[in-house]
């Protein structure tokens, strides 16, 4: 592009400003304060228009204002331009009505074909230049370097190298773009390192809040736990309160039910004692009658039967005694009467005798000698005497029955014996006197001697015995008679004080005593049994009064007060029917006493449900938790924009490094080459994006920091100017404007420059301005014929 | 069977928190609108002598409610003269603690839990079957155990859970309306989502949405549905009929600020939104949205604007304005950035256009141009001004 005319009707200090730049260097010398920069900013506006707005902060004026004629001339302009293609166009602008026209060579208006922007109007310089107004202005526009002036400029000037190494733009700082973000990330999200940011301050509220909550919603669900806990109890109680009811119920049934069985119970046995009363009366009767029997005793009914058996048995004996008395009597007196008398027996055998003798001393002690007594006999005879001596140790009647026998029978063995063992005698002086004694006894024969010697001698024994006998048959009867006496006496002491005791009833007495005696005992058995009888029925009855008056809860009562209480209750009728359900005292104790518990163990939870938790807290909590929760998404949110332009930021600086800065390095080192005489030659971006350019001299490559201001700004320039050059490569190429580039320069690098610029005149339009005259007259010598000069009205 | 009419409601939220951070008590006001949009209901179904009222879950916030709030809901649901049937949600599941467990509801009420999932109607010949929740998260249910309609009867399903939607991780007892259907019942009682979902007035399957809207994600009229059933030849005719019931309206409106060129535009612009409606019954909350170079303090307009209202809120998500289209032709990192993001920006428009999360998709967007604005700014200025969460 390059400019063809401008004329300025009113913009700022200038007005009806005409002028006809040349195509290649134009320089525009004026004092300061003449114009120039109102001169560039009114191409700037022809351009690009001017944007209205509030006055800043610092109180600079939006442009639209900030060119407003002073004297209230015109505020428009035109600006002829041609592009490289050969178009050419002419742009009108009245900046007070905010009208643009533009007309192409053919004076075609065709401002309506470009988009328009609502403040600015139609875009006409992006489309054209291919540039917006920012990148235009940091482009084209080549300001004053401040390097020379101080410090602080030297390194807004490196800085400004920096930002176009790694931006391709002066004003743009990728560290501090970087940096701003970080600080931004640090202090307006938080990095979850500290603890004051706001990210952080949010995460730490939110966790407080949330474990406020979860605490709060613990207490919440103990709470539920008890009412729950409560709620179930409830449950349980109505339950057991039901059961109750019908247990009571059934209890006061069963009251009923039991006080008419006590009833009937108590009837009954008031019956009963009825009846036992008049048994009882009957047996009294009885008794009465029966008393005498009631003197007796078993021992003494015993002894008296024992004395009667006794007497009977003695009567027995006594009788038998006598019987047998009479017979020994008899016996004997008919032995006796049968039995020679001794005398003459021995007048009979005397003689017999002597001739015995006569002739047995004679024979010698032999067969006929003498006899001892046989042992068998011996035997009987000791059992004799030994039975003789028990009947008289013990007197029992028996005893001397036994005796008899074994005196019978040691005679018998004895005798037997004996007998069989007589000798047999020779005929001898002795023998005759033997034969004649003996037949002058009446004896034919010795044997029919013996045969009668023996036989009176048994009679004799049996008369001995018989008298023996008859001896103790009288002892017997003696000892008897004694003995009934003793009986006799023995009944009299005993039955002293019992009227008609009659011995000589013996066992019937005595059988009709017992018989008394037994019903006596009998009767008094039965009045026991009567008394014990009603006893136990009072017993029952008291204990079913007792019972009945608990049941009526009148305790205390007597048996009269509580038959009155039963006879006064209704519907006290006997239900037979039988009951499959029973209850008991202590179950329905039970029962209260578990419905005690529960309702205590309710009061404690009650009282507990008391200490609800506070209402709408934990709905406060929450709705604290969302809000924070929603700001805590939006600085994540933003954190995480943050981060992700810095991630951005750096790609793409790396890959504008990586695409830009080769292209840049390359223009760079032309112009480097150019304003430096070829001191540097080559400028180069190590990977710290520090700008190095090398010098042939030394070889060495030299960071931009180390040189000294001067060459720094030829940098700083080379710089702009290799960044115009790669702008241009998308489109148009573009005039430049400097504004007193040279103003730290010495003269031969002023010279330098101009003839870089020359160079770069043939390509582009140049508007050098400057104040200086000297920098005029040198680039009059430089430039020559191809220098423009254009004035700055007055 | 003679004509039946019956309420359907579902989604009520007793003691809900609310999101929207109004000022003073407007919580507990927005808690109390709650409740008269449920009166409200309830006053409906007696006036309009309803045979019986359906909840379909969410009555109550079973962490949040109280003592208190079961003895008021105890107190007005006896008021009723109808059978109410209500199932448990996922707020207020038929878990261990649950109120539907530990509360004596009056005897007109019957909670269908898993234990007893349905009740009849002899009288009226009506055969209600529940599927609720019985715990805060719940998986597909077994409808194997749905018993089948039963002749001559009103049949009602009444399930709390979502219809038709990506079954992936859904831990809401998701359904589809094809195998709802497949049950053959005569209305399907559906709770859950909490705006209104009903193809026509003649769909037997229906979300009446929540009878007082709980943010501003819901938006618009709220209420309750009214069923006419009536007996014809052909069968049974269902008409199911929405009634308003709500206290509020939510508005959430967005505002592009983009051109705008002073804060009094700005106000002005606010002002038509505000326009129309009304302080006391719509809850507002306004979006600044586009680019701009008017540093808004949202703070400061909300303060402006909200003297009257219940709730009004400006919220600034507006970005700093840059002639993006000029600086994509910026050769240098301005323009790379610039062109770096807006190439991001179209892969995630071919994303969204492909069958992607939009919402997950959405942030990455509204991720992208504000990281565009604060490159932008951190290249054009060296520091990011203008906003703060503070």
């Amino acid at each position: 592009m390059r400019i063809t005319g401008w004329d300025i009707k009113g913009f700022g200090r200038l007005k009806q400003y005409k002028a006809v730049p040349g195509p290649g260097f134009n320089i525009i010398y004026a004092p300061n304060e003449s114009g120039k920069s109102t001169l560039q900013a009114f191409i700037r506006a022809m351009l690009y228009g001017l944007k209205g707005g509030r006055i800043g902060k610092d109180g600079t004026l939006p442009p639209i204002k900030r060119y407003k004629p002073w004297n209230g001339e015109n505020y428009a302009g035109v600006l002829e331009y041609t592009l490289a293609s050969g178009e050419s166009f002419r742009v009108g602008r009245n900046f007070e009505k905010g009208t643009t026209n533009i007309y192409d060579s053919g004076a075609n208006p065709i401002h309506q074909r470009f988009t328009q922007d609502k403040s600015t109007g139609p875009r006409f310089a992006e489309e054209h230049l291919g540039l917006d107004e920012a990148t235009f202005e940091r482009s084209v526009f080549l300001g004053q370097m401040q390097s020379a002036v101080d410090e602080a400029g030297r390194r807004a000037l490196i800085e400004k190298i920096a930002n176009l190494n790694t931006t391709g733009s002066e004003d743009q700082s990728l560290s501090r773009a970087i940096g701003a973000l970080e600080e931004a990330l640090l202090e307006r999200v938080g990095t979850g390192r500290s603890s004051t940011r706001p990210l952080d301050k949010v995460n730490m509220r939110i966790k407080a809040l949330e474990e406020q909550y979860q605490e709060l919603a613990k207490i919440s669900e103990r709470y539920l736990d008890s009412f729950r806990e409560l709620h179930e109890k409830k449950k349980l109680l109505a339950q057991w309160l039901d059961e109750k009811t019908k247990k009571e119920a059934l209890a006061s049934r069963l009251h009923v039910k039991r006080l008419a069985m006590i009833k009937k119970e108590m009837e009954d046995l008031s019956q009963g004692l009825d009846e036992k009363e008049r048994a009882l009366e009957a047996v009294h009767e009885a008794l009465k009658k029966a008393e005498i029997y009631g003197r007796l005793t078993p021992e003494g009914m015993t002894q008296a039967a024992l004395i009667a058996h006794d007497m009977n048995r003695i009567k027995e004996e006594l009788a038998q005694a006598g019987a047998a008395l009479e017979e020994l009597t008899a016996e004997k007196t008919g032995l006796e009467a049968s039995l020679d008398s001794e005398e003459s027996f021995i007048r009979r055998t005397g003689d017999i005798e002597e001739a015995l003798k006569q002739a047995a001393s004679q024979s010698g002690p032999g067969a006929s000698g003498k006899r001892g007594m046989p042992i068998p006999a011996l035997v009987a005879g000791c059992l004799t005497l030994a039975v003789l001596g028990l009947w008289l140790m013990l007197k029992h009647p028996l005893l001397p029955v036994a005796a008899m026998l074994a005196l019978a029978a040691t005679l018998f063995l004895w005798l037997r014996t004996g007998a069989g063992k007589a000798a047999s005698p020779s005929i001898s002086p002795q023998t005759q006197a033997l034969n004649k004694a003996l037949s002058q006894a009446g004896f034919m024969g010795l044997d029919q001697y013996m045969e009668y010697k023996e036989a009176w001698q048994k009679e004799r024994v049996a008369v001995e015995a018989a008298g023996k006998k008859l001896t103790e048959a009288r002892n017997r009867l003696k000892e008897l008679e004694a003995a009934k006496t003793a009986l006799e006496d023995s009944w009299r002491g005993l039955t002293a004080s019992w009227p008609h005791a009659r011995m000589e009833e013996g066992e019937a007495f005595i059988q009709r005593w017992r018989e008394g005696m037994d019903n006596y005992h009998q009767l008094s058995a039965s009045k026991k049994a009567i008394l014990d009888g009603m006893a136990h029925l009072t017993d029952k009855r008291r204990v079913l009064v007792r019972e009945a008056a608990g049941l009526l809860g009148k305790p205390g009562l007597t048996y009269e007060e509580c038959c009155e209480a039963l006879d006064g209750l209704d519907g006290l009728a006997l239900d037979e029917t039988p009951w499959e359900e029973t209850v008991t005292e202590d179950e329905l104790k039970d029962l209260e006493q578990r419905i005690n518990s529960l309702n205590l163990e309710m009061a404690a939870l009650t009282a507990r449900l008391e200490q609800a938790p506070r209402e709408g807290e934990l709905s406060r909590i929450l709705e604290e938790l969302e809000g924070l929760r929603e700001k805590r998404k939006k600085l994540e949110r933003t954190g995480a924009a943050l981060n992700l332009a810095k991630e951005i930021l750096l790609e793409t600086a790396k890959q504008v490094r990586r695409d830009y800065i080769p292209a840049l390095n390359e223009e760079m080192s032309f112009f480097i080459g150019q304003l430096t005489s070829g001191k540097y030659t080559r400028a180069s971006t190590n990977d710290a994006l520090q700008v190095l350019l090398s010098s042939p001299e030394t070889e060495a490559l030299v960071p931009v920091e180390r040189l000294s201001t001067g060459t720094i700004d030829q940098v700083y320039l080379a710089m702009r100017l290799a960044a115009v050059r790669l702008l241009e490569k998308r489109g148009e190429p573009l005039p430049l404007f400097l504004d007193e580039p040279f103003s730290q320069y010495d003269e031969a690098r002023i010279i330098n420059g101009f003839k870089m610029l020359k160079a770069l005149a043939d390509e582009r339009q140049i508007f050098f301005f400057t104040c200086r005259e000297r920098e005029l007259q040198l680039a009059q010598k430089v430039m020559g014929p191809q220098l423009v000069r254009i004035e700055l009205p007055d | 069977m003679k004509s039946l009419r019956f309420i359907h409601c579902a989604d009520i939220h007793l003691e809900a928190p609310f999101r929207e951070q109004g000022t003073g008590s407007y919580a507990e006001t927005r808690r109390m609108d709650i409740r008269k949009a449920f009166l409200h209901i309830l006053k409906t179904a007696r006036d309009q002598k309803a045979d019986f009222l359906l909840i379909s879950g969410d009555l109550f916030e079973q962490d949040l409610t109280t003592k208190r709030t079961m003895e008021w809901l105890s107190m007005v649901l006896s008021d009723v003269d109808a059978p109410i049937f209500i199932i448990p949600g996922n707020h207020d599941p038929f878990v261990k603690n649950s109120w539907y467990a530990l509360w004596d509801w009056p005897p007109n009420v019957h909670i269908l839990t898993p234990q007893n999932p349905q009740y009849i109607l002899e009288e009226q010949r009506v055969f209600i079957y529940g599927l609720g929740f019985s715990a805060y998260k719940q998986g597909k249910p077994d409808l194997s155990h749905v018993p089948p309609p039963r002749k001559d009867y009103l049949n009602i399903l009444m399930v709390h859970g979502t219809l038709d939607m990506d079954f992936s991780g859904e831990a809401y007892q998701p359904v589809t309306s094809r195998e709802l259907a497949a049950l053959n019942y005569d209305y399907y009682a559906l709770g859950h989502f909490h705006q209104p979902r009903a193809e026509d007035s003649t769909t037997s399957m229906i979300y009446p949405g929540s009878p007082e809207p709980l943010g501003f994600d819901e938006s618009g009229i709220h209420g309750a549905y009214g069923v006419t059933v009536l007996r014809e030849p052909s069968g049974l005719r269902l008409k199911a009929e929405r009634f308003e019931t709500a206290q509020r309206v939510y508005h959430p409106v967005s505002l592009d600020v983009t051109g705008l060129k002073s804060l009094e535009e700005v106000k002005m612009k606010l002002l038509g939104v505000l326009e129309g409606l009304n302080p006391q019954r719509d809850l507002v909350q306004i979006t600044l949205k586009g680019r701009t170079a008017m540093d808004l303090d949202e703070k400061l307009l909300t303060a402006l604007f909200s003297e009257d209202w219940l709730f009004l809120q400006i919220r600034n998500e507006t970005q700093k304005a840059f002639d993006l289209e000029a600086l994509t032709r910026d050769p240098a990192v301005k323009g790379s950035f610039v062109r770096a993001i807006n190439k991001r920006l179209e892969a995630l428009d071919e994303a969204m256009k492909m069958e992607g999360d939009p919402k997950a998709l959405a942030e990455e967007k509204e991720r992208l141009e504000l990281a565009l604005s604060f490159g932008l700014e951190a290249l054009c200025n060296g520091k990011i001004e203008g906003w703060s969460e503070e």
